[in-house]
């Protein structure tokens, strides 16, 4: 009875500590980091992200043959990128430009054995404001304004540039922002909002605004101008017919033309503060072998047909924009909702709407590929890439992507 | 280089300890050895005593871990390193003594656990005093109160509370030293004295660490925007001092009070930064410290006017102060080469100076109604004001404002007996009122105005236990608990974050059901086992809306619902006080059940589908336990001497930093890692000298407890220790 009692006793403790430590389930570990495998010449890359409840985003890298039709999901699928990640399409190569506490930079290429795979081990001293592709895509051009309220708006204007197939820094110059644009009591600094390559000089669009993201300065459309490749400040041009162009996050404030037509775009709508009254958001034009505004050049972008505040643009060719545009009048600082899509014909002056054009939410870079362009749109709770076929001003939709946002999209041939 | 400075204090104290001791030595040596039989009589009164306490809290109806760090008075480890051995906690590091840790209890961490020192709310009183700095030696006991917490802790604790409990004995001197690999010093000094004659008392507990933590990692150095090969370096700019103590002076068994005890609470440390989130991220002259200085009252009196009415009260006003230096203008690399930073710092130019003011008082009124009904009454005050400046932003209109933050919890709760059953039913009530500021300038001219609001919530519980044997108890309880939001999840900060006054504080349902069963087999084995199922339903969760690019005019919301599910059980197994041993593990099961994620704006609602919904929360470890082996050696090497040889086993099972189930074989991964621990330890002269050798990560693994931040390997430590009470 006794020994009973005692086998009785064991069980029952080896019953609490097998309950407690029954519990867990084998998971496999990471064990292949070799990527994907390509079949077919090219694939299409995609830069996606999720945002978890806690505010927390990661990065992931998905690849498709087809952006017309199916549905890309992130479980047990993509390539994990550590941190939050800025992706820029160049030569044969989609960069991944982030991490955590870092700047990496992972260039993903597709390898002799078909694999999409990165070259790994080159780190940015900190992100830049925005990517250029320079020298027919041999070079990438990064962009840093410091605005560093804590010194006064003190800092520098940083201009690095990468050797692409050398996977190397090859040059950083520095110009000090304060050249550039001073406010005139210090309550402001300045962030940048676009800059192209024009032959021998940079362009580059001033976005006046505060470390508190206030913008007391919405008068003056200023570009600085710069002699390239060695970024020697030259000059700030400025206007008084609209506001400054672009928006800082968003850029989008300068464009060139085959024919070297520079266009500048104030658009009086995201990351203004709108404490005060804008001007028409309108674009303004540097002609071809000049660097000073065409002074006969004006085109108001509200007021006509199919007219609005353009947030976002991506040139593509034959003197015509892409433009994502709200489709209401009244704006708030930080609003990128109720958007459309629409072609923009920086000569004729004209908008027109594109067909089939989803009414969306957060304006995202596009990706032009022959006549056709792709972006995001996210419609509701649903994400979606569309192809907007320039010449007939048709969108299609395409494939869902179930994620929170899309960050780039490029194109990888073998 | 003001680590070091602290450092250098060392030797003053040193020399105070070392008079203390000698003092103490000549007064032992004066007395005969009759005295000595009583003592040793009343030393096992003290330990039976101890015990009861202890296990009084254990028979309470809450799901409680009670850790008794008398027997680790001679491991030279801190608080933490003890409560993560046990159930349901884990405590994760940034790397050496002095990191940043992030305490958690069954998965909630952060602001949804609250802390006590001796029923004092600590949570601001610096990170000088936090767990991680007190010696075992300072405390009898630590309670861990899991999902439902007693009314006199009075707290808006959504996941439970710690209270450490500092050792009561009235007349004692414990005084240690020890010293360990990466010059790490650390030393404690605990003691009090009590005039029988008079009631006299003093009590004091201080504590002094040091650590250079220059163990060495393994890194790819970057040099020249690149990667250099994997190798071994030595941390260099990691130091941590910190000193702090606590003296009380007062009177005991008196007709207006059986304790009435002033003291005074201070602190001070300081702390170089190695490394950013990941070991990527290298920082070489980033330093913080902390101060604190706390006045405190405490005064108890058992039947204060009628027979039966018992009233306790704790007041203390804390001062402190916190400060974070970053104006080196330099990138470091693991080598220790510098390049210039653009930026004027390592990472944001920084001198921030916080300085908190916080008025604290808890009173706790009993009444036993019957024999076997005690009524309970609690009421908890902290009114926290925070000020801040930055000499290298002057005109930072956050800094100038003040915020405040003022609370009250009332308690009342009934302890009933019913034979086997004890039952205790409780009622909260919290009411909040916060000040912070707001610009209301329709123009460019800011305009700040003081702005403040009021809230009031009622939370409940209910918490029962049952014998089915005298060895044999159950034990269920329920709350609905709270936390409270803070003045800038209200009420904004004035510049990127917007009020919102419709805010709920944060909610959960918290179940614990749990079977506590001793035995006993052949007369020698003796067993303990206990297992605990607990159930959280956590809903509100206060968070920053989010939407992609948009720096400010955002506000915090309550958006995000967990649901967490775990079992934890331990056995404790002794053989004639000779072999003792536990194993324990934590299971616990995580869940987002967050459906949507949203943000507002004029156009409305934007929604977003969060794609964590269903699986678990990533970055938190889910699995997890301990084993312990010890063998003590009574009377070894002749009579009064114990030696102990002590072995234990930490294992925590691979988790991720990023949802699992996105992406291809997720590689962010904090892989499973397993410690092996051994200690042994000599008593002299029934405890009086001890010395103690520990060998923490035996084997030299690679250990990290967040992503990639790598921990110390193997390091050895010696501890002296010198310990005298009657």
């Amino acid at each position: 009875m006794k020994t009973i009692k005692q086998y009785v006793h064991v069980a029952l403790a080896l019953g609490f500590t097998l309950a407690a430590g029954s519990c867990t389930k084998d998971d496999n570990g990471p064990n292949d980091n070799d990527g994907p495998i390509i079949e077919g010449n090219s694939t299409y890359v995609l830069g996606v992200g999720i945002t978890d409840a806690e505010n927390n985003s990661t990065n992931y890298i998905v690849h498709t043959k087809d952006l017309l039709s199916g549905k890309i999901s992130l479980l047990n699928n993509g390539i994990l990128q550590e941190g939050y990640r800025e992706y820029t399409n160049i030569g044969n190569y989609f960069y991944a430009i982030g991490g955590l506490g870092l700047t990496g930079v992972d260039a993903y290429y597709i390898n002799d054995q078909s694999r999409l795979t990165a070259k790994k081990g080159l780190v940015f001293d900190h992100g830049a404001d925005d990517y250029l592709h320079v020298d027919g895509g041999k070079t990438l051009l990064g962009v840093t304004v410091d605005r560093d309220a804590a010194s006064g708006y003190e800092g520098n204007v940083e201009f690095f540039t990468v050797d692409v197939n050398g996977y190397t820094i090859t040059k950083k110059t520095t110009v000090p922002v304060q050249d550039v644009y001073k406010a005139e009591n210090g309550d402001h600094g300045w962030s940048h909002s676009g800059m192209v390559i024009r032959g021998n000089q940079a362009f580059q669009t001033v976005f006046p605004i505060s470390s508190t993201w206030a913008t007391p300065n919405v008068n003056t459309n200023y570009v600085a101008v710069y002699s390239y490749p060695d970024f020697q400040l030259q000059k700030v041009i400025t206007d008084t017919r609209t506001g400054p162009s672009g928006a800082p996050l968003t850029r989008s404030g300068i464009f060139v033309t085959e024919s070297g037509n520079i266009y500048t775009l104030f658009h009086a709508g995201y990351g203004f503060d709108h404490q005060q009254s804008l001007k028409d958001p309108a674009i303004l034009r540097i002609n071809a072998g000049e660097d000073e505004f065409d002074e006969d050049y004006y085109f108001k972008t509200v007021g006509i047909p199919n007219g609005g505040k353009i947030i976002k643009a991506t040139y593509v060719g034959n003197n015509k924009l892409l433009a994502q545009i709200y489709t209401k009048e009244t704006t708030s600082q930080w609003d990128q909702t109720d958007l459309r899509y629409a072609i923009v014909d920086l000569v004729k002056k004209e908008i027109t709407a594109v067909q089939n054009s989803p009414i969306y939410t957060y304006s995202e870079e596009a990706f032009v590929d022959g006549d056709k362009a792709y972006l995001p749109a996210k419609v509701g709770t649903s994400l979606n890439i569309y192809e907007v076929d320039i010449p007939t001003a048709t969108a299609t939709k395409g494939v869902e992507i179930e994620a929170t946002y899309v960050k780039g999209i490029g194109k990888l041939t073998k | 280089m003001k680590t070091r400075d602290l450092h250098k204090k060392t030797p003053r104290l040193l020399a105070l300890l070392f008079l203390l001791l000698l003092a103490d030595v000549q007064i032992a040596a004066a007395q005969d050895t009759t005295k000595t039989v009583v003592r040793q009589e009343k030393i096992s009164e003290v330990e039976v005593l101890h015990k009861t306490e202890s296990r009084e809290t254990k028979e309470l109806p809450f799901n409680v871990n009670v850790i008794e760090t008398k027997q680790h008075f001679n491991s030279s480890q801190d608080l933490n390193k003890l409560l993560t051995r046990t159930t349901g906690i884990r405590i994760r590091e940034d790397g050496g003594l002095g990191s940043d840790f992030r305490f958690s209890l069954n998965g909630f961490s952060g602001k949804s656990l609250k802390f006590f020192l001796d029923g004092i709310p600590m949570d601001n009183f610096g990170s000088a005093l936090a767990l991680n700095n007190f010696p075992a030696t300072m405390a009898e006991r630590v309670e861990v109160y899991k999902g439902v917490v007693p009314i006199t802790l009075g707290a808006d604790a959504l996941g439970g509370a710690i209270n450490v409990i500092t050792r009561s004995n009235p007349n004692f001197l414990d005084v240690s030293y020890s010293l360990g690999s990466f010059n790490t010093h650390r030393a404690g000094l605990n003691g009090a004295y009590t005039n029988e004659n008079t009631g006299l008392a003093v009590r004091f507990n201080s504590f002094y660490n040091y650590s250079d933590n220059n163990y060495k990692v393994h890194v790819q150095p970057i040099r020249g925007n690149q990667y250099l090969p994997e190798q071994e370096v030595e941390r260099f700019h990691d130091s941590y001092a910190s000193l702090g103590g606590q003296f009380e002076v007062g009177v005991r068994d008196k007709a207006f009070a059986d304790q009435l005890f002033v003291g005074l609470l201070a602190s001070t440390n300081d702390k170089d930064i190695q490394t950013g989130v990941v070991m990527e991220q290298v920082y070489g002259a980033m330093t913080r410290n902390s101060s604190s200085v706390i006045p405190t009252l405490k005064y108890k009196k058992d039947n204060l006017f009628v027979e039966g009415l018992d009233f306790n009260l704790y007041g203390a006003y804390n001062m402190s102060r916190n400060n974070m230096v970053d104006t080196v203008a330099l990138v470091y690399n693991w080598l220790q080469e510098t390049t210039p930073n653009t930026i004027g710092a390592e990472r944001s130019r920084t001198q921030l100076i916080n300085r908190d003011h916080e008025a604290l008082l808890t009173a706790n009124l009993s009444y036993a109604l019957h024999q076997n009904h005690d009524l309970a009454l609690n009421y908890v005050l902290t009114d926290f004001n925070r000020k801040s400046s930055d000499v290298e932003q002057p005109d930072n209109v956050a800094h100038k404002m003040p915020q405040r933050l003022q609370k009250q919890n009332i308690g009342f709760g009934i302890d009933s007996r019913f034979g086997a059953l004890r039952t205790n039913v409780f009622a909260k009530y919290y009411a909040l009122y916060a000040e912070s500021f707001e610009n209301i300038s329709e123009n460019n001219e800011p305009n700040y105005v003081e702005i403040s609001t009021n809230q009031h919530n009622i939370g409940y519980g209910v918490a029962g236990t049952y014998f089915f044997l005298p060895r044999l108890q159950m034990k269920a309880s329920y709350e609905h608990t709270y936390r409270l939001p803070e003045p800038t999840e209200l009420l904004g900060d004035g510049l990127f974050t917007t009020r919102n006054e419709t805010l709920r504080p944060e909610k959960s349902h918290n179940i614990n059901l749990g079977a506590l069963y001793a035995f006993t087999l052949n007369a020698d084995h003796n067993f303990q086992a206990e297992v605990n199922g607990i159930y959280r339903d956590s809903e509100d969760y206060i968070r920053q809306e989010q939407a992609r690019n948009r720096p400010t005019g955002r506000k915090f919301i309550n958006v995000g619902d967990v649901k967490t599910t775990g079992i934890e059980g331990e056995v404790k197994y002794n053989w004639k006080h000779l072999i003792y041993s536990s194993v324990n593990v934590s299971y616990q099961n995580i869940i987002d059940k967050t459906e949507f994620i949203y943000s507002e704006n004029l156009s409305g609602t934007i929604q977003d589908r969060n794609l964590n919904y269903g699986y678990k929360i990533p970055n938190i470890p889910y699995f997890f336990g301990n084993f312990d082996l010890g063998i003590r050696l009574q009377d070894f090497g002749g009579a009064g001497r114990i030696a102990n040889i002590h072995y234990f086993m930490n294992f925590i099972e691979e988790y991720y930093l990023t949802p699992q189930q996105l992406g291809a074989n997720n590689p962010d991964m904090i892989p499973q890692q397993i410690a092996h621990n051994i200690m042994a330890d000599y008593s002299l002269a029934n405890g009086k000298y001890n010395i103690a050798v520990e060998c923490h990560n035996l084997t030299d693994s690679r250990l990290f407890d967040n992503f990639r931040l790598q921990k110390p390997g193997r390091s050895f430590t010696l501890k002296l220790r010198y310990f005298i009470h009657k």
